[in-house]
C-alpha cells in the first residue's frame, strides 16, 4: 500500500500497467518556489526502477536505487505545469528486467510528499 | 578616475565568499592548471582519449598486488564510496582525482586530465566509449568472475590482512567482515562479457525516465537548490543529499536530493541496460570506464552550484557547527600515483577543485549562474580607479592605495574591488582591507581569504564597504591591504604553512552600487 501526504487518492488494480496518485501541495505554489516530490522506496526487485510521470504521460523522473533494489529517499521535481490547483496527479510505474511495465506492489513504494522550495533568488 | 561598467572578469566574492574562505563567485574563473573536457567538444585535444585508453590499459595490466591495477581501484568504491548523503558528492571528488593522478603517470601524459559526460546535453553514450578499453566487454577486462577470483584471491586475502583497525571498521559497518564476505559482494557485483555494460554501440540511448532525469529542467531544478545539505526528513534534503552520522550510513536513512536520485542513480540504472545487469548498476561500477565521466560531470555541477551560490551570496558549505563534522569525515581508502596510501584523507579536503588544479570545460547548467553579475550589466554602476601607492603587501607590511571620490559617489560606494597577483603557494592566506582618510584611524572593511579553484595570475577580491565614509572636502580614501597570519584550520584545501611571498597588488578600485 502506498502511503501518500493527505489528501492522496491511490488507484491500481495489481494488473495495471501504473498507479495514479493525487497529492495535494502543503501550501500555495507562489513565483519562486518550486515544487518537489519526496518519493521512499521499499525494496525492488533487482534492476528495477520506479518510473513517474504526469497524467498526460510526461516522465518527470524516476527512482533508480543504487545499489540495485536498497530502500532509498529520492527527490523528483514536478514541473508547474503538472500543478492543477494546488493538485498534482502522478502516474507510478515499475520497470524490471524481463517483464512487462507494472503498477508499484505493496511496499515496493513506502512514501510520497510533496514539498514547496522557495528557490527565489 | 571614473568609469562605468565593469569587466566580466572581474569576480564578484563579496561578504561571505571573501570573508568565509569560499570559491570566487561568478562566471569568470582563472585558469587552472588541467583542464577536463567535455567528451563530444570539438576542442577536446585527441590526446586525451588517447592517454586515457593508454592509463586504463596499463592499469589493467598490473599486478592484482598492484593497488593501482584498474579492478583494485575499483575496490575502493566497494569499500568506501557514500551515497545518499552529504559526503556523496567530496568523496567522489577525491575518488575521480586520485585516479586522474594515476592515469596521468601510467600514461605518459602529463597533461592528462578525465573527460567528462555532459548527458544533458548527449544523452546516450558517446560513441567513442565503445572503443577498446573504454568499453569494458573489451577483451583486455577479465570475461568473467572465475577468472576474476582466481586472479585475484591471493592479492584479496593479503588486502585484507593490511587493513587498520579504522579501515575493518568501516568495512564492518558495510556488513563486510571477512574475505568471505568481500567475495559474495564481487560475485554479486560482476558482470562478465559480454554484458559488462549493458547499453551498446548500436543501442547507445538513455531511457525515456533517464532521458528526463538528465534534461535541462531537472538539472535546473537541482541547481536551484538553495541548501548544501538538510536533515534526512526535511521538506529540502539539499543539493548534496542529507546529512547524517557517518558516510557509511550508520544506520540513517539514505535520502537524496535531485542531483543524486536523478541524473546520478538513473544514469547508473540506464547503463545496466534492458537487462539491469551490468557493472555501472553495482558498486563495482568503477570498471567500467564510463562511470569517470559520469561523476566528473556531477563534480562540475557541484562546481555550477557552488558558483552560483556564491553569486547569490548564499552558503555554498554546511555552515556552523555543520561544517566541522562534515570536513572532518575521513576517507580511508584513496591511493596515489604511486599506489600508496594518501595524505588528505578528510572530507574537507576535497571541498574545491584546487585539490587537483582542475576545470571543467563549459557545460550544461553554466546557465544557472548568475552572470558576476548584476554589476556586470548594469550601467549605472561607477566605478573609481585607485592610485597604488605601495603596490606588494609584505610578511608584515600593507599594500596601500588612494581614490578620489566625489561626495555623490561617497553615498552610493558598496564595493573595494582589490587585485592581487597571486601563486598557487598563496592558497590560504589572509589580508584584511582598511578604509579612512587623513588622520583618522581607518575601519575595517572585510577580510580576503585567498581560496580560490585556481590560484594563479590576477584575482579580483571584492569587499564590502562600510556605510558613511565621510572624508574632509577634497581629500582621498585610502586603502590598505594588511597581512593576516595564514589560517591554523585544515580541512579547506588550505596551504598550512605561512606564506612570505610578498604578494603584489595590482590595482584598486572601488564601485557604487
Amino acid at each position: 500500500m502506498i502511503a501518500a501526504a493527505p489528501p492522496a487518492v491511490l488507484a491500481a488494480q495489481a494488473a495495471d500497467a501504473f498507479a495514479s496518485i493525487e497529492l495535494a501541495a502543503p501550501r500555495p505554489v507562489g513565483p519562486g518556489d518550486a515544487l518537489w516530490l519526496q518519493v521512499a522506496t521499499g525494496r525492488l526487485p533487482p534492476g528495477a526502477r520506479l518510473s513517474l510521470s504526469t497524467e498526460t504521460g510526461q516522465i518527470i523522473g524516476g527512482v533508480a536505487p543504487f545499489p540495485p533494489g536498497s530502500p532509498t529517499r529520492a527527490t523528483v521535481p514536478v514541473p508547474a505545469t503538472a500543478l492543477s490547483g494546488q493538485t498534482v496527479r502522478l502516474r507510478l510505474q515499475v520497470t524490471e528486467p524481463g517483464a512487462p511495465p507494472r503498477a508499484p506492489r505493496s511496499g515496493e513504494v513506502s512514501r510520497l510528499q510533496l514539498t514547496v522550495i522557495s528557490t527565489a533568488e | 578616475m571614473s568609469t562605468t561598467g565593469l569587466s566580466r572578469r572581474n569576480l564578484l566574492a563579496t561578504g561571505s565568499a571573501a570573508t568565509l574562505g569560499l570559491p570566487s563567485a561568478g562566471r569568470a574563473q582563472t585558469a587552472a592548471k588541467y583542464r577536463r573536457w567535455e567528451i563530444t567538444d570539438a576542442a577536446m585535444p585527441a590526446r586525451v582519449l588517447d592517454s586515457y585508453k593508454k592509463g586504463i590499459a596499463a592499469m589493467l595490466k598490473l599486478p592484482p598486488t598492484d593497488p593501482r591495477n584498474w579492478y583494485r581501484h575499483a575496490f575502493i568504491h566497494v569499500f568506501d564510496c557514500p551515497h545518499g548523503n552529504w559526503w556523496f558528492l567530496p568523496w567522489h571528488r577525491g575518488y575521480l582525482g586520485w585516479l586522474e593522478q594515476t592515469l596521468r603517470q601510467l600514461s605518459g601524459d602529463p597533461q592528462f586530465a578525465l573527460p567528462y559526460w555532459d548527458w544533458t546535453k548527449t544523452p546516450r553514450i558517446p560513441a567513442a566509449m565503445f572503443d577498446g578499453v573504454l568499453d569494458p566487454n573489451n577483451a583486455a577486462y577479465i570475461a568473467a568472475f572465475a577468472a576474476f577470483r582466481t586472479h585475484f584471491a591471493p592479492a584479496v586475502q593479503t588486502l585484507w590482512g593490511q587493513f587498520s583497525p579504522a579501515q575493518r571498521a568501516v568495512l564492518n559497518a558495510r556488513m563486510i567482515g571477512s574475505t568471505n564476505d568481500l567475495w559474495q559482494n564481487f560475485q554479486s557485483m560482476f558482470f562478465a562479457r559480454p554484458n559488462a555494460r549493458g547499453l551498446t554501440a548500436s543501442n547507445p540511448a538513455l531511457d525515456p525516465t533517464t532521458a528526463a532525469a538528465v534534461s535541462i529542467d531537472t538539472i535546473r531544478s537541482a541547481l536551484s537548490d538553495p541548501l548544501f545539505a538538510g536533515n534526512p526528513d526535511s521538506a529540502d534534503i539539499g543539493f548534496a543529499s542529507a546529512k547524517v552520522a557517518d558516510h557509511n550510513g550508520g544506520g540513517d536513512p539514505s535520502s537524496k536530493g535531485i542531483l543524486e536520485s536523478q541524473p546520478h542513480d538513473n544514469v547508473h540504472g540506464a547503463i545496466g541496460g534492458p537487462r539491469g545487469q551490468a557493472f555501472m548498476v553495482s558498486f563495482l561500477s568503477p570498471v567500467d570506464p564510463i562511470f569517470f565521466l559520469h561523476h566528473g560531470n556531477l563534480d562540475r555541477l557541484w562546481d555550477v552550484w557552488t558558483r552560483r551560490q556564491l553569486a547569490l551570496h548564499r552558503p555554498a558549505l554546511p555552515e556552523g557547527s555543520d561544517l566541522a563534522t562534515w570536513q572532518k569525515e575521513q576517507f580511508l581508502f584513496y591511493r596515489d600515483a604511486q599506489g600508496q596510501p594518501v595524505s588528505k584523507t578528510s572530507a574537507g579536503d576535497y571541498a574545491s577543485m584546487t585539490a587537483f588544479d582542475y576545470d571543467y570545460s563549459p557545460g550544461s547548467g553554466e546557465d544557472q549562474v548568475p552572470a558576476a553579475g548584476a554589476v556586470v550589466a548594469a550601467a549605472q554602476f561607477r566605478v573609481f580607479g585607485a592610485q597604488i601607492t605601495a603596490n606588494a603587501i609584505g610578511p608584515r607590511t600593507p599594500a596601500a592605495g588612494t581614490a578620489q571620490v566625489p561626495p555623490e559617489g561617497l553615498q552610493a560606494l558598496k564595493v573595494a574591488q582589490v587585485t592581487l597577483d597571486l601563486q598557487p603557494g598563496d592558497q590560504g592566506r589572509r589580508f584584511q582591507v582598511l578604509i579612512g582618510a587623513g588622520d583618522a584611524r581607518p575601519t575595517l572593511a572585510g577580510g580576503i581569504t585567498v581560496f580560490n579553484h585556481h590560484v594563479r595570475g590576477p584575482t579580483t577580491f571584492s569587499v564590502p564597504l562600510p556605510p558613511g565614509l565621510a572624508p574632509p572636502a577634497g581629500q582621498a580614501l585610502n586603502i590598505q591591504v594588511l597581512p593576516l597570519a595564514p589560517p591554523s584550520r585544515a580541512g579547506l584545501g588550505l596551504a598550512p604553512q605561512a606564506a612570505t611571498r610578498a604578494v603584489p597588488l595590482r590595482g584598486i578600485r572601488l564601485v557604487t552600487g
